[in-house]
């Protein structure tokens, strides 16, 4: 039987554009000193550390070398992710089984990224297939745009539902001192009138490039107990992957397989029968405004087609009955390698109750995604119940 | 079936932070001066100098400056014309060592250099190629 496994503390850097005041060792040392002041632990309490990051976007090989001052790492038992947009969440889950395996008390994930450093959208080109797709096809936006017309045609959403993501997302953002977006006067119009970047994504549909970093400390049971008011246990881990073809999968915003196949499995496993009642608060991997609508549905949070009507009917506020990225999410915030891992630490602040002025008032239930553009997807459920 | 490969090509430009430490290093070299920074927990004196200490999770705060001189640790030679050295130097006063090349040096000499000397580059630029290479001193 695996151990209960909870997460006791979180850090994160404050995210932006160009963090050019610190080397890549000290964004993580940042996020890293945060966490352990957060669990008033030092590094000798942790048994093993986990380090998370897209190493072809700075160019950095082997951040886990290179940075280990930064990151804690020094001699200690420690495993590199590099999982595109699951990066985080697979750094994560790794981390609840370290601890749920009782093999390791006390364990560290960290994610980070430096995107100002590298060009990411260039480096992503590469995650096509050579012979397929990436002549004809380079980076993320022109990829989305694809999925977003395709789930237009087949949902009936419109720009302009995906525009309230995208408002929703900055506003939230300006509760969360870490965001790097703050847009407090966003406006709809605004998101409609900003540059086309491909049909029908434009600027604001899309989430920013950040430089930023975060930690999370996992415990077993009586450590968390001990060091930790209100941990925020590990109900349900689930991941999955599928075919990376773009026309294996034609209606990949529509019919999103890894998500429906890995957020079922976990439901599943918490018990979960009706996602949007037993479901406090979502911090879900949208890397576009579109891509949001799209998980909602994938998600079971309402049924097939209802999507643009869950933001019209304002479901997913913070005020919602679901509210979903109260942080920002990743239309703020967006250090590749650290994102999903910054779902999980916000889930986690939900369930702890110190999410501050973004706090979802008395969550109990929490769901944090990770995205690999559809092929892939990482769920983790936590509550403030043991499971 | 002939064998048939398809060729690319992908060029990425990458711009790196030096950080809190390695600015202050960098720009000593444009001004001939090498600085180090001191753990003030292991002592462990680190060149080029970090914020913090890896082995000891703490900041490191306290700044030394060290003379372009130190000990010839170990080199190695890569036949060329002229002959390429690469050189392990450890700087007086660091526990650490860098890497550079070493010139004004013949091949049959090399076995008895034990100390050697910075030689700066007239154009400094604030790069670790400020220094041309390490010579043999006295």
């Amino acid at each position: 039987m695996p151990r209960r496994v909870a997460i006791i503390a979180t850090g994160q850097t404050k995210h932006a554009a160009r963090r050019l005041d610190v080397n890549i060792a000290e964004l993580i040392t940042e996020a890293v000193t945060r966490a352990l002041q957060d669990a008033d632990l030092t590094m000798r309490d942790i048994d093993a550390v986990l380090l998370g990051n897209m190493e072809p976007f700075e160019g950095f090989l082997f951040p886990e070398l290179w940075a280990v001052e930064g990151w804690g790492g020094y001699m200690k038992p420690s495993v590199k992710f590099n999982t595109g947009g699951t990066v985080g969440t697979t750094t994560a889950i790794a981390a609840y089984y370290y601890v749920a395996s009782g093999i390791y008390d006390t364990v560290m994930a960290i994610g980070f990224q430096k995107q100002s450093e590298g060009h990411t959208q260039t480096a992503i080109t590469t995650v096509g297939d050579p012979i397929w797709e990436r002549s004809v096809m380079a980076g993320a936006i022109g990829n989305f745009a694809v999925m977003a017309t395709t789930y237009m045609h087949e949902s009936g959403v419109t720009e302009e539902q995906a525009a309230k993501v995208a408002v929703k997302a900055r506003r939230n953002a300006c509760l969360n001192e870490y965001a790097h977006l703050q847009m407090p006067d966003i406006t709809v119009e605004e998101v409609l009138r900003s540059e086309m970047l491909a049909y029908p994504v434009k600027r604001l549909d899309m989430c920013p490039q950040s430089d930023g970093a975060v930690a999370v400390i996992f415990a077993e049971e009586s450590k968390a107990q001990k060091l930790c008011p209100r941990p925020a246990w590990i109900k349900a881990v689930a991941t999955a992957h599928e075919q990376q073809y773009m026309g294996d999968s034609p209606k990949r915003l529509a019919e999103m397989r890894s998500l429906i196949a890995a957020s079922r499995r976990a439901y599943q496993a918490a018990g979960i029968t009706n996602p949007r009642k037993e479901l406090d608060v979502a911090e879900i991997y949208e890397v576009a405004s579109f891509a949001e609508l799209a998980m909602y549905e994938n998600l079971g949070f309402c049924e097939r087609g209802e999507g643009g009507k869950l933001i019209d009917a304002g479901v997913t506020e913070l005020t919602g009955e679901l509210p979903v990225n109260p942080s920002g999410g990743v239309l703020s915030t967006n250090p590749i390698g650290a994102t999903a891992l910054i779902r999980v630490a916000e889930a986690a602040l939900q369930i702890m109750g110190k999410a501050g002025r973004r706090q979802v008032e008395g969550a109990r239930t929490a769901l944090a995604t990770g995205y690999g553009g559809n092929a892939w997807t990482d769920i983790l459920i936590l509550s403030r119940e043991k499971p | 079936m002939s064998e048939w490969i398809v060729r690319q090509k992908i060029r990425i430009p990458f711009h790196y932070t030096t950080g809190r430490a390695l600015t202050r290093f960098l720009t000593g070299l444009a001004e001939c001066r090498l600085w180090a920074t001191r753990c003030g927990e292991c002592a462990r004196v680190y060149v080029p100098p970090r914020s913090f200490c890896g082995r000891c999770w703490r900041e490191i705060t306290e700044w030394r400056e060290l003379p372009a001189e130190g000990e010839l640790m170990s080199y190695t030679v890569r036949p060329a014309d002229p002959p390429l050295i690469l050189g392990l130097i450890r700087l007086d006063g660091a526990d650490t060592a860098l890497v550079h090349r070493l010139g004004e040096v013949k091949l049959e000499e090399l076995e008895r250099v034990v100390r050697v000397r910075a030689v700066w580059r007239e154009d400094r630029t604030g790069s670790i190629l400020d220094i041309a290479y390490f010579a043999p001193a006295r």
